[in-house]
């Protein structure tokens, strides 16, 4: 992938958000706003009814921020598009990535990458927004290093999430949708993730177990570096999980993009 | 160019018969069979050469050409495109070659063609010098340059056949793959592209593989065709040279002067010299073998006050119509 190529797919992808315009907007409310709301309003419910300060250490207004940043992490790691590569191969598409002198997998993690900024971009506004508004909560710290260390882990989970689809949507291959299964991988990331609750509150036994599989890593862990919520071992524990996932991942999806690449026959609309 | 040996290639489908009943029954089980698209082709194209391949649907044409262009793995046999071996797929292969398919848009569909053009202009790490030469170029032959800021889905289908076209050859290929560049085209369009075609040949000098089922695409562009049935190359050859096999008659028609002649003689052709297809009043049909076209005209001239004479080759393209189906 070169870096030409790289700064036009960007620019691009750019163009393309920003010419649907009725789609950006509806995504940026439809799915930020009625998130939070959500999560608020259930969460207050319970705080009001337990009579409970905290619960696992998170105020109400920690989880609010939580909530907010939830939907900010998953855009960027998740990415926007869905079954973009099963799409391609039960269409036919995948033709052009073919003859062309381009890596197919490069070509597409730049576009979702691209995609997932600019919905990025919309949500870090409204953060930034309701953080001069309603102040920084108390379980939450904005220090340079752990922002850069959530962004190296962000940028982490866009490959090692891009790998994981990669295997799932090439069974496209073989299978003619997999748009089921790519549904149901986005809604256990989302739980087990952290997404629909906070890691704190799962039971510790569980959480040890779930730490060495890839779903925290797409959605919580960037975030305990904003909240001070992760030692320095636990990070660099993390960090190499995360390595040892994409490695293995990436190494599978070429294995599997190697076979069923040898049988892909290439029809479609 | 282009060497292919012994080319085969067969697909594994799955048969269902309609309705839910056996929707349901294949969830479970499921009956495959094997479908041979390519049976051992053989074949070698050089440079300026532009080789139409013939022949009815599921012939196989589109199969060859997909994997001489690398999207498919054959099951057997080998080729070589430029040196390499297509399905392998190496940059310096893919950066030589193009694949134009009629019934399938490459272009990315929701932007504008200019953009699509930058993008391959980065994908095929074209100098600017020489992209902008090539685009204005190839928009000025195929008359689009005011459409070029149009989002691709919003072209008509002859413009946007066209800037499929410009989107294959901006990098200046060493051997183009043409699938049915000019279906469902008005004859205008399909004239356009046509002679488009020509003069890029005259100028760059690629090889070019073209299947179509127009006739007239095979006739103006090719000087030699492959005819392809169920799999197989029956015919690989001189476009003209197909008369010479497949017809071995011209047609000959002659209107005579019916006044004071009392029909038509019953020894009017012998039989050595052709056969009486058909007659009309004052009109003569009859089919002559290719080598006493000449004699059998004479025959006439002597026997009947002509009026006219016509002597016609068969329809190349007939004749190759034939020939897929046979």
């Amino acid at each position: 992938m070169n870096l030409p190529l790289f700064r036009r797919l960007f620019a691009l992808e750019f163009k393309r958000a920003f010419a649907y315009r009725a789609e950006f907007w509806l995504g940026f409310l439809g799915n930020a706003l009625t998130q939070v709301a959500v999560a608020y309003l259930l969460w207050s419910a319970v705080f009001a009814s337990t009579g409970a300060h905290s619960l696992g250490g998170l105020t109400l207004r920690d989880l609010a921020l939580y909530y907010l940043l939830v939907p900010l992490v998953e855009r960027i790691t998740l990415g926007a598009e869905m079954s973009h590569i099963s799409g391609e191969i039960y269409d036919g598409t995948l033709n052009r990535y073919l003859v062309y002198p381009v890596s197919f997998f490069g070509f597409k993690y730049v576009t979702s990458l691209a995609q997932s900024l600019v919905y990025a971009a919309q949500m870090a506004a409204l953060a930034g927004l309701c953080l001069w508004v309603f102040g920084v909560p108390p379980a939450f710290r904005f220090t340079p290093g752990g922002i850069a260390l959530a962004l190296a882990a962000l940028m982490l989970g866009t490959v090692l999430y891009f790998s994981l689809a990669a295997c799932l949507e090439m069974i496209a291959f073989w299978a003619d949708n997999v748009w089921s299964l790519m549904v149901l991988l986005k809604m256990v990331l989302h739980f087990l993730g952290g997404g629909l609750l906070p890691l704190v509150l799962f039971p510790a036994g569980f959480r040890a177990v779930l730490e060495l599989t890839p779903f925290p890593y797409l959605v919580s862990f960037p975030l305990r570096f904003l909240m001070q919520d992760i030692t320095a071992a636990e990070a660099v524990r993390g960090f190499a999980v995360m390595g040892g996932w994409i490695l293995g991942l990436s190494l599978l999806a070429g294995w599997i993009w190697r076979r069923g690449a040898r049988q892909y026959a290439g029809v479609g609309i | 160019m282009i060497s292919v040996t012994n080319l085969s290639k067969s697909f594994r489908v799955h048969r269902k018969a309609p309705g839910f009943r056996s929707s349901v029954r294949s969830l479970f089980r499921r009956d495959w069979h094997e479908v041979q698209a390519l049976k051992s082709v053989s074949l070698s194209v050089g440079a300026g050469e532009i080789v139409g391949i013939v022949g009815a649907n599921g012939a196989g044409k589109t199969t060859l050409v997909k994997c001489l262009s690398g999207i498919l793995h054959p099951t057997s046999g080998s080729a070589t495109v430029l040196g390499h071996v297509p399905w392998e797929r190496e940059d310096a292969f893919r950066s030589r070659i193009a694949l134009i398919m009629g019934q399938k848009a490459q272009l990315w569909w929701d932007l504008p063609a200019a953009d699509g053009f930058l993008l391959l202009r980065e994908i095929y790490r074209i100098p600017e010098k020489q992209f902008r030469a090539s685009l204005d170029e190839l928009t000025a032959a195929l008359q689009v340059e005011d459409r070029l800021t149009t989002q691709i889905r919003r072209l008509s289908l002859g413009e946007r056949m066209k800037m499929e076209l410009i989107a294959a050859l901006l990098h200046s290929p060493r051997v183009v793959f043409l699938d049915e560049p000019t279906l469902g085209l008005d004859l205008t369009a399909q004239r356009a592209i046509r002679e488009f075609l020509l003069r890029y040949r005259e100028k760059h000098n690629p090889a070019m593989l073209l299947t179509s089922h127009y006739m007239e695409d095979i006739e103006r562009l090719c000087q030699r065709i492959v005819i392809i049935r169920g799999g197989e190359i029956v015919y690989d050859g001189g476009l003209r040279e197909v008369l010479d096999h497949y017809a071995p008659h011209k047609r000959l028609t002659v209107r005579w002067d019916e006044a004071g002649m009392d029909g038509l003689p019953e020894d009017i052709l012998p039989a050595a010299l052709g056969e009486i297809t058909g007659t009309e009043p004052g009109v003569l049909h009859a089919k002559v073998p290719r080598e006493k076209a000449a004699e059998a005209a004479s025959w006439l001239l002597r026997r009947l006050p002509v009026a006219d004479l016509n002597l016609e080759e068969e329809d190349v393209g007939s004749i190759i119509e034939a020939l897929i189906r046979k």
